[in-house]
């Protein structure tokens, strides 16, 4: 096993202690005794979220990962097939003349070897949440907290006081999320900054400016609202709600749905969880979206914190694209735009899946 | 209603300033005071300071003033004994207008200064025995009374800016004059004093209607002053509202042509050419397209910088070159919309807003620094991976150095405070000396209305709510001039102008890129090469990486070091 900091290998007998023999930096994981991966595979995977430490992360998004990391194995089918070589290799050796007779029976069981191999099953690693969470405890404790880790900044005692006129402006487009993970995964990856795009989320977080922006965007009768949000019911309906909630922005704003929606769930299969909560339709939820809902959910972190964001960059600047593909969200309505371009192509290798696990 | 449209494909040829008749009436300025033989240092500062240089001396010269459209007490300054009047009687902080002036006086005080905007440049260093003065860097240079050594620390400025904010330069030892500065030497010791300064937010506003008529008169009085009567005037045009403003009122005021001059990148980049054209036409001006070729860029990259004092990473220096260059056939003027960003609410603020509305409240020392060197889009989050362990060091004091400038008590607005430091610094450090320096060798003289002194001043008496009116940008400017110009171009969202640097350094330009960066910068022990590489091969990664920006940003690094610093 290769240590991730000198990048030296060590035989099992050389790492008892759970430390490199080399550099003596300690292992976190030990797949002889029972772990499912090495400390290599779980740096890879935090390199791969990170885009090589460029976007930064938070832990939901490792835990994604590497559920989305796929082994290889071996169907019985193959098993069978490797046990039927053997026997022909057998017959081989006792019914062909010298020197075939030698030749043959490695000749049969390499080609049925090799056949089998091309056909062997990749499947995700089943990871349980707490399976998880031990697991990166013990990544913490071993290497301490990976760089671009999103760490939520503690509010301060009291508020700092602003220059007096820092609420009398407004800004052109917000995107409202409904969970504050994914409003700390923007702000972190200063999307905000960079996109001249306020940031919010539906249960009023960050909490200290939360009333001040929305008061502030509400001067804009030209506020373009993008939301961005897990393939849930609250997720699903978040648009609807903050066309038709008065204490958002109102139906004369238009609103884009640029969140996950079951329509962009099967790029993301074996990383769905189960839904348990019956969901009608209507609200912004169409019948065939609250079949998959009442069944599934996908959360947002299930993509890639670097697609998301370009996702979310590409989808705002469709709005200025005539051509853009856009349909009417969920039941349609005057409840908003579901762009669904914006999760629904490239959602192959770039969305994460196709690494070798180990 | 049609006008002379033209398009001119820049063309490689001889090198930049050969083949012009034109000549600035008034040339550079320097000096080498209290320093023994001197002689031969004078003449090859001289030399390098290039057609009717003004040399101070105690014996026959002892005022040098380089100068242009300067006004006092409302009558304009055409003479040396007006600006000898000026000294005598102490007004040098009434003169409106671009000059850098040097005097020396008879108990040997030796007095610099700089006009309150930085449309002038002034540097100066103290040599054994004395002092060594001029309008540019690579005349002090060719002096050869300077060490040539390199301000480490200045590199990180540079990258995090793509210029240099302040009184360093990348030359240690050497100091460039604030604008509105001025420097007496006497006996060893120097007293800085302040000619001018920005001026404070007002206790109490004035209505909108009576600021946007003052702004509009101001602005026409700023036109006026820097047309010249009975000739024709060019005028670059972008199609943005700054320069849209300018071109409209030089043809409201002017009583002869005004040529107004386009670049374009050719065909399949993206452009402002229909805004531009549709002023020219709207404005009925002789309109001029400049096309620049890659291969032209390229051409023209080495001479273009080595003009600088200070490099300046902005890929609009060589196309700003070209444009003097095919303007000063036609005119010797050429006016522009430089300034209606940072003083009338320009693309800057929005974002800083929300960075101050999310970072600022968490009460992060320096969060506030951080944005504002963020928010310059070049290499701040970039330093710890391209810089060398020991130049990263040395810049340590970015966020420190800028601290200072945005808590400055003078304006309790948080957009006045970035009007102020936008102002101070892009202004005089960036924008004005770079067209400055561009424009000289056609013998041109570049004029930026809307960085007039009194248009500035009043800039700062406007509310900055009337400038971001909601997140409308420049309110109050669109205001002045709403029936000057086209509703489309006030309406238009801004864009800034588009270089193709990305398709470039992707394309056309991509192995001068490699050379000049992984040979050129070598020698000089600043970045990392694994950075380098990745930068060249498009692999930085992140969300928006801006290869061709910063690309540019070091070629123009390696293009001054090898033909300013290196000699």
């Amino acid at each position: 096993m290769k240590c991730i900091h000198c990048a030296k290998d060590c035989k099992y007998s050389e790492r008892s202690d759970k430390k490199c023999p080399h550099c003596k930096h300690p292992f976190a994981f030990e797949p002889r005794q029972g772990d499912p991966f090495t400390d290599g595979v779980f740096q890879s995977a935090l390199d791969t979220i990170s885009a090589s430490s460029t976007i930064r992360f938070g832990p939901e998004h490792i835990y994604y990962e590497i559920c989305r990391r796929k082994r290889y194995r071996f169907r019985h089918a193959h098993l069978y097939l490797i046990a039927g070589g053997h026997f022909l290799g057998v017959c081989a050796c006792l019914l062909l003349p010298s020197p075939w007779r030698w030749f043959m029976p490695f000749l049969l069981l390499g080609i049925i070897v090799a056949i089998a191999w091309g056909f062997r099953e990749r499947r995700l690693v089943p990871l349980s949440r707490g399976e998880f969470e031990r697991l990166w405890n013990r990544w913490c404790e071993a290497h301490g907290k990976p760089k671009g880790l999103i760490v939520r900044k503690q509010a301060p005692a009291k508020p700092v006081p602003l220059e007096s006129d820092v609420g009398d402006y407004s800004f052109d487009r917000v995107v409202v999320c409904d969970s504050e993970a994914t409003v700390d995964l923007l702000l972190a990856n200063q999307f905000h900054f960079e996109n001249n795009c306020a940031v919010l989320s539906i249960d009023g977080y960050p909490p200290g400016i939360f009333t001040l922006v929305r008061d502030m965007l509400k001067r804009n009768p030209h506020l373009q609202v993008f939301v961005l949000h897990d393939a849930t019911m609250k997720g699903c309906r978040l648009a609807h709600k903050l066309a038709t909630d008065p204490a958002w922005f109102g139906k004369k704003i238009k609103v884009i749905d640029v969140g996950l929606r079951p329509i962009h769930a099967d790029a993301f299969k074996g990383l769905w969880t189960e839904s348990g909560k019956e969901v009608q339709p209507g609200d912004g939820i169409s019948v065939s979206e609250a079949k998959w809902l009442s069944a599934y959910a996908l959360a947002l972190a299930a993509v890639r914190p670097e697609q998301v964001l370009k996702r979310l960059f590409r989808a705002i600047n469709r709005q200025f694209d005539p051509h853009a593909e856009s349909s009417s969200g969920g039941d349609g309505g005057n409840t908003g735009t579901t762009d669904t371009a914006s999760f629904a192509d490239d959602a192959g290798d770039t969305d994460g899946g196709a690494d070798a696990f180990g | 209603m049609s006008t002379a449209h033209r398009v001119i494909q820049a063309s490689v040829g001889a090198p930049l300033g050969t083949g012009t008749s034109r000549q600035r009436p008034v040339g550079r300025i320097g000096g080498v005071v209290c320093v023994a033989d001197s002689s031969a240092a004078s003449n090859r500062l001289a030399a390098a300071l290039g057609p009717g240089a003004q040399l101070l001396n105690s014996d026959t010269c002892r005022l040098v003033v380089d100068y242009d459209c300067c006004w006092r007490d409302g009558r304009l300054i055409y003479s040396e004994d007006q600006w000898q009047h000026v000294l005598a009687t102490q007004t040098l902080g009434n003169v409106q207008g671009a000059f850098a002036l040097a005097s020396l006086a008879s108990d040997g005080t030796l007095t610099l200064a700089r006009d309150a905007i930085g449309e002038r440049s002034l540097f100066y260093a103290i040599v054994p025995g004395g002092i060594v003065f001029a309008s540019t860097v690579p005349a002090l240079l060719a002096s050869e009374l300077i060490g040539r050594k390199l301000n480490r620390p200045g590199i990180a400025t540079y990258l995090v800016y793509a210029y240099l904010p302040g009184r360093e330069t990348l030359v240690e030892g050497v100091y460039e004059l604030l604008p509105g500065e001025m420097i007496q030497f006497h006996e060893g010791r120097s007293a800085s004093s302040r000619l001018w300064s920005l001026p404070a937010e007002p206790e109490e506003w004035a209505d909108e209607t009576i600021l946007r008529d003052a702004l509009r008169a101001r602005l026409e009085v700023a036109v006026r002053r820097r047309l010249p009567a009975g000739e024709r005037v060019g005028a670059t045009l972008s199609g943005g509202l700054d320069s849209s403003l300018v071109v409209a009122l030089a043809c409201r005021l002017h009583d002869a042509p005004v040529h107004t001059y386009s670049i374009s990148f050719g065909a399949g980049h993206a452009n402002e050419l229909p805004f531009s054209s549709l002023l020219a036409e709207h404005c009925r001006t002789e309109h001029r397209i400049i096309e620049l070729s890659p291969t032209v860029v390229l051409r023209y990259l080495d001479e273009s910088i080595a003009l600088l004092s200070d490099p300046i990473g902005d890929p609009l220096t060589v196309p700003n070159a070209l444009a003097f260059r095919e303007a000063s056939s036609e005119v010797g003027i050429v006016l522009n919309g430089e300034g209606g960003d940072p003083c009338f609410g320009g693309p800057k603020n929005l974002p800083m807003l929300l960075a101050e509305l999310y970072d600022g409240a968490a009460d992060e020392p320096h969060a506030r620094a951080r944005s504002y060197l963020r928010a310059h889009l070049k290499c701040y989050d970039d330093l710890e991976s391209m810089l060398l362990p020991d130049v990263l060091e040395a810049s340590t004091l970015l966020e420190n150095s800028l601290t200072v400038h945005l808590d400055d008590p003078r304006w309790r607005s948080f957009v006045s405070k970035l009007q102020g430091i936008n102002v101070a610094f892009k202004g005089g450090h960036h924008i004005l000396p770079k067209v400055d320096a561009e424009s000289a060798p056609f013998g041109v003289l570049a004029r930026s209305p809307l960085f007039d002194r009194e248009v500035v001043e009043l800039s700062f008496r406007i509310p900055p709510q009337l400038k971001l009116r909601g997140s409308v940008e420049k309110y109050l400017l669109k205001q002045a001039v709403q029936d000057l110009l086209p509703r489309a171009i006030l309406d238009r969202p801004k864009s800034g102008m588009l270089v193709p640097v990305e398709g470039w350094f992707r394309g056309p330009l991509r192995s001068h890129a490699r050379e000049r960066l992984l040979d050129g910068l070598t020698p000089y022990r600043l970045f990392r090469r694994d950075y380098l590489e990745r930068l060249l091969d498009g692999r930085l990664g992140g969300l928006r990486p801006r290869h061709g920006a910063k690309i540019w940003l070091l070629v123009t690094l390696e293009a001054w070091l090898r033909g300013v610093f290196a000699g």
